[in-house]
C-alpha cells in the first residue's frame, strides 16, 4: 500500500509539473508568436491581396439544420466578406423547418440538374439550386438528406469548385478580412505546402452587433459563457499558436477553417462516424501528409476571426462537453498508431502525447488526485495542513495562467473596451476553479462513460439566444 | 448604442483595484505567517492546522509560501497592468487623435498651396522652426516625428502630380533621410522593413545599395520587401533574381507583378531571353511572358 501511495503521489505530482510546465511554455511561446503576427500584419496590406490574380478561388461551405430564424441574415453575412474569388455553398442538411423554403424565396434559386461528380461519400443530395439573380451568382444551395455536420461538409465538397475550402458555421459571424487574413499564410510560404488554417473563434454572447457586424465586444453576462470565454482565450492564445509554432496543432475549430481541397479529396473528406469531425480530419491530413512525406504546414491565425454564440444553459453546455470528450477519446484511439510513432514528426512526438496526458487523461487524473487527497486526509497519510497547501498551489497557478491569458488578450487586441467587462473576466477567472472547473470534470468523465456505454449516442443539440442588435 | 459613463468607468476601476487589494493582503497574510510572527490570523490558522491533524508528510511550507508569494506578485503586476494599460490607453488616445487632426490639416495646406514648389516658410531646413500650424516641438520630439512621418507616408499615398513631390521635398526637408540609415541598421526586423518601404515609397536613391544588399537578410519579410523595392528601382528589374536560391511564393509573385505593370515598358525586359540565366524561375518568367504579351488578367488567372 505505501509502495502503492509513494507511487501514486509522484505520478500526480510529475503530471502537475507537467500540465503546468506545458501551459507555461505555451504561454510564452504564444506571446512571441502573436506579437510577431500582428507586427507581421501591420506591415502587411491584406487589401492588394484582394487585387491579385494570384488569389485562389475559395469555396465557402455552410451547413444549415433547422437555421429558419437566422438562414436570411446568416447567408446575407457571408456573402458580404471581403473576397472577391468566392463561391458560397449552403448544405440544407434535411432540415424538418422552412430553411429551405426561405433560402428559395430570398435568393431566387432555381434547380440546376448539372452533372456531378462525387468524389466522396455522403447521404443522397436532393437537389441542387443556384441563383437565377446574378447578384448571388457565386452562391450555390445544397439539399440533402439529413446526416450529421461531417456527411454535409462532405456534400458540400462534392459541389465545389474552389482550390481551398472553408468551412464555417452558419451562424457565426466573419471578420470582413477573415479569408485574406487565412489564405495569406498560403501564398506567402513558399518551403511548406500550407494545407490547412484555423483562426481564433470569439464569443458573441451580449456583444452589440448591427446588420450582421460586430459593433462591439462584451463579457457575456451569464456565468457559464463567461467562464467559456476565459476558456477559449487559454486554449485560442496559449495552445494553438504554439502548437502550430512547430506544426503540431492537432485541432481545427469547425467554427472556422480552410482546407486544401486536393488535400480533403485526398483524405476522404470529414468522417461520417466521427463526432470530433473537426480533430478528425486534421488528424487525417497529418497522417495523410506524413506518410506521403510532404513539406506541409497546418497553420493557426492568431487573432480573433470569427464570433460565435456559446453556450448558456447548463444543460447544452454539459452536452456539448460531454461530446467534446467523446470526439476527442473516439480520434485519440482512431489515431492511436501516430503515439510517440517518429514517423509523423512532432504530432506524433509532442502533440498527440501532450493531447493524451493534458486532454484525454485530464479528468480521470484530476478526479484520482482529488479523491487521493481526501482519502490522505482522512486516513492521515497527510495531514490537513498539507491538503490547503497542495490546493492553494495548484489553484494559484490554474489563477496566473487565466489571469496571463486574460492580460495579454487585453494588450494585444484590446477588444474589451468597457474596461468593465476585463474586471468581470478577472472575477470569473478566480471562482472558475471552484464552480466551473469540477462541472467539466464530471461532463467529461459522463462523456467516457457514454462513450463506453452508449456507441450511438450523438451531438445533442445547441440552443441559441441570438444576437443583440445595436438599437 | 449603449453609451459608456464615467460611472461605468469608475466602476472598473473600483473592481480593478478590489482585486489589487485583495491580492495584496492575501500576499501580506501569507507573508506574515510564513514568518511566523503573532500576526493574529496566521498564527490561529498554522496552530488550528498542526492541532488538528498530525502527519508524518508535511511539506516544506516555506517553499510553498514562497510559490504563493511568487504567484501573487504576478497577480498583481498583470492587475496592475490591465488598470495602467486600460488608463494609459485612455489618455493617449484623445492625444493621438488631436495630434493627428492637426497634421493632416497642415498636410492638407501643404498640397493645397499653390506654389509649384515647397515653401521654406513650412520649416528651415537646419533648424525646424515654428511655422504656420507645426511648433518646434512637432520636429523634435521623437512622437510627434513618428506620428509626423506617418501621417505623411498616408497622405503621399493619396495624392499624385506636383503635389506629391513638395511632400517629397518636405520629407527630405524634415531630415527623415538620415534617420533611415540608422533604421537600415537596425536589428528589429519591422524596423527593416519599415526603412525599405520608406525608401522606396519617398525614392530616397542614396538608400538603394542598402536595400538590395537586405535581398537576402535574415528575414523572410525583410527578403520579400527588399527584392519587390529592387523590382522597382534597379534598372535591371529582373536582376535580383539571380541573388535568390528558392523558388517565389504566390505573394511575392503577386507583388512583383504589380509593381512591373507600373513601369514604364521600355524598362521590362524579355521574359522569355532570361529562361536560361534563372532556370529556376522559368515558371514565373513564363507567367510574366504571359501576362505582358497578352495583358490579359484572365489569363494569369487561369495560370495561378
Amino acid at each position: 500500500m505505501e509502495t502503492f501511495i509513494y507511487y501514486f503521489e509522484n505520478g500526480i505530482l510529475v503530471y502537475c509539473i507537467f500540465v503546468v510546465s506545458t501551459y507555461v511554455i505555451q504561454g510564452l511561446v504564444a506571446t512571441f508568436q502573436v506579437k510577431k503576427y500582428l507586427d507581421r500584419s501591420s506591415l502587411i496590406n491584406d487589401h492588394e491581396l484582394l487585387e491579385s490574380p494570384y488569389l485562389p478561388k475559395i469555396s465557402l461551405i455552410a451547413p444549415a439544420f433547422n437555421e429558419s430564424p437566422v438562414v436570411k441574415d446568416a447567408v446575407r453575412s457571408l456573402l458580404s466578406v471581403q473576397y472577391f474569388n468566392l463561391e458560397l455553398v449552403i448544405v440544407n442538411d434535411g432540415s424538418t423547418d422552412d430553411t429551405l423554403e426561405k433560402l428559395i424565396n430570398e435568393y431566387d434559386l432555381q434547380v440546376d440538374n448539372t452533372p456531378v461528380t462525387t468524389h466522396i461519400k455522403s447521404n443522397p443530395v436532393r437537389n441542387k439550386y443556384v441563383s437565377s439573380n446574378p447578384v448571388y451568382a457565386n452562391l450555390i444551395v445544397i439539399d440533402k438528406e439529413n446526416g450529421r455536420k461531417a456527411d454535409a461538409v462532405n456534400a458540400g465538397i462534392n459541389y465545389c469548385s474552389g482550390d481551398y475550402i472553408a468551412i464555417v458555421d452558419l451562424d457565426g459571424i466573419l471578420e470582413p478580412n477573415t479569408f485574406t487574413k487565412l489564405i495569406e499564410p498560403i501564398l506567402s510560404n513558399s518551403k511548406q505546402r500550407v494545407v490547412a488554417v484555423g483562426g481564433i473563434i470569439g464569443a458573441t454572447n451580449d456583444s452589440l452587433f448591427k446588420r450582421g457586424k460586430l459593433i462591439k465586444i462584451k463579457t457575456p453576462e451569464s456565468f457559464y459563457p463567461r467562464v467559456q470565454v476565459i476558456e477559449y482565450l487559454r486554449s485560442f492564445l496559449f495552445g494553438r499558436p504554439a502548437w502550430s509554432s512547430y506544426n503540431g496543432l492537432m485541432l481545427i475549430s469547425g467554427a472556422l477553417g480552410l482546407f486544401d481541397r486536393e488535400i480533403l479529396f485526398a483524405v476522404d473528406g470529414f468522417s461520417h462516424d466521427s463526432i470530433g469531425e473537426d480533430m478528425d480530419v486534421v488528424m487525417k491530413i497529418h497522417k495523410y501528409c506524413s506518410e506521403m512525406k510532404m513539406n506541409y504546414k497546418i497553420d493557426f491565425i492568431p487573432i480573433p476571426l470569427c464570433w460565435t454564440e456559446l453556450p448558456t444553459e447548463r444543460k447544452v453546455l454539459s452536452s456539448q462537453r460531454n461530446r467534446w470528450m467523446r470526439g476527442t477519446i473516439q480520434v485519440m484511439v482512431k489515431f492511436r498508431k501516430m503515439f510517440l510513432n517518429p514517423k509523423y514528426g512532432m504530432v506524433g512526438m509532442v502533440s498527440y502525447p501532450a493531447w493524451f496526458f493534458s486532454e484525454l487523461c485530464a479528468p480521470i487524473i484530476e478526479l484520482a488526485g482529488m479523491a487521493f487527497i481526501i482519502f490522505s486526509v482522512i486516513y492521515g497519510i497527510i495531514n490537513f495542513q498539507s491538503a490547503v497547501i497542495i490546493f492553494l498551489t495548484v489553484y494559484l497557478i490554474c489563477l496566473f495562467v487565466s489571469f496571463y491569458a486574460i492580460t495579454l488578450y487585453n494588450f494585444l487586441f484590446y477588444k474589451f473596451q468597457d474596461k468593465n467587462d476585463l474586471y468581470m473576466l478577472f472575477k470569473a477567472a478566480m471562482v472558475e476553479a471552484f464552480i466551473y472547473h469540477p462541472q467539466t470534470i464530471w461532463w467529461s468523465l459522463r462523456g467516457y462513460y457514454i462513450h463506453i456505454t452508449d456507441k450511438t449516442a450523438g451531438w445533442g443539440n445547441m440552443t441559441r439566444v441570438g444576437l443583440k442588435k445595436q438599437e | 448604442m449603449k453609451t459608456f459613463t464615467t460611472s461605468k468607468k469608475n466602476n472598473l476601476r473600483a473592481g480593478l483595484l478590489e482585486i489589487l487589494i485583495g491580492l495584496s493582503v492575501a500576499t501580506a497574510l501569507i507573508y506574515y505567517w510564513q514568518s511566523n510572527s503573532a500576526f493574529t490570523i496566521g498564527a490561529y490558522l498554522t496552530s488550528l492546522f498542526e492541532a488538528s491533524f498530525n502527519s508524518s508528510i508535511v511539506p516544506d511550507f516555506k517553499i510553498f509560501t514562497s510559490v504563493w508569494i511568487l504567484i501573487i506578485g504576478v497577480l498583481i503586476v498583470l492587475t496592475a497592468s490591465v488598470l495602467i494599460h486600460s488608463f494609459v490607453r485612455n489618455n493617449t488616445a484623445s492625444k493621438i487623435k488631436e495630434r493627428q487632426t492637426k497634421y493632416q490639416d497642415f498636410f492638407a495646406d501643404v498640397v493645397a498651396d499653390e506654389s509649384t514648389e515647397i515653401s521654406t516658410a513650412y520649416f528651415s531646413q537646419n533648424q525646424p522652426e515654428l511655422k504656420q500650424h507645426l511648433s518646434k516641438e512637432d520636429f523634435t520630439d521623437p512622437a510627434n516625428r513618428k506620428a509626423l512621418l506617418k501621417e505623411l507616408k498616408a497622405t503621399y499615398d493619396l495624392i499624385s502630380g506636383s503635389e506629391k513631390s513638395k511632400l517629397r521635398e518636405l520629407y527630405f526637408g524634415l531630415g527623415y533621410v538620415d534617420e533611415l540609415k540608422t533604421k537600415f541598421e537596425h536589428k528589429k526586423w519591422n524596423v527593416r522593413v519599415e526603412a525599405i518601404q520608406e525608401a522606396k515609397q519617398f525614392g530616397v536613391k542614396q538608400m538603394y545599395p542598402r536595400i538590395f544588399k537586405l535581398v537576402d537578410d535574415s528575414d523572410d519579410l525583410v527578403r520579400r520587401n527588399a527584392l519587390i523595392a529592387r523590382v522597382d528601382l534597379d534598372d535591371e528589374p529582373m536582376s535580383f533574381l539571380g541573388d535568390i536560391d528558392y523558388i517565389l511564393c504566390k505573394w511575392e509573385r503577386h507583388k512583383i507583378l504589380s509593381t512591373l505593370v507600373k513601369l514604364p515598358s521600355h524598362k521590362l525586359p524579355n521574359f522569355s531571353s532570361l529562361y536560361h540565366i534563372y532556370p529556376l524561375h522559368k515558371d514565373f518568367l513564363e507567367e510574366l511572358g504571359n501576362y505582358f504579351d497578352q495583358s490579359g488578367y484572365a489569363k494569369v488567372l487561369q495560370m495561378a
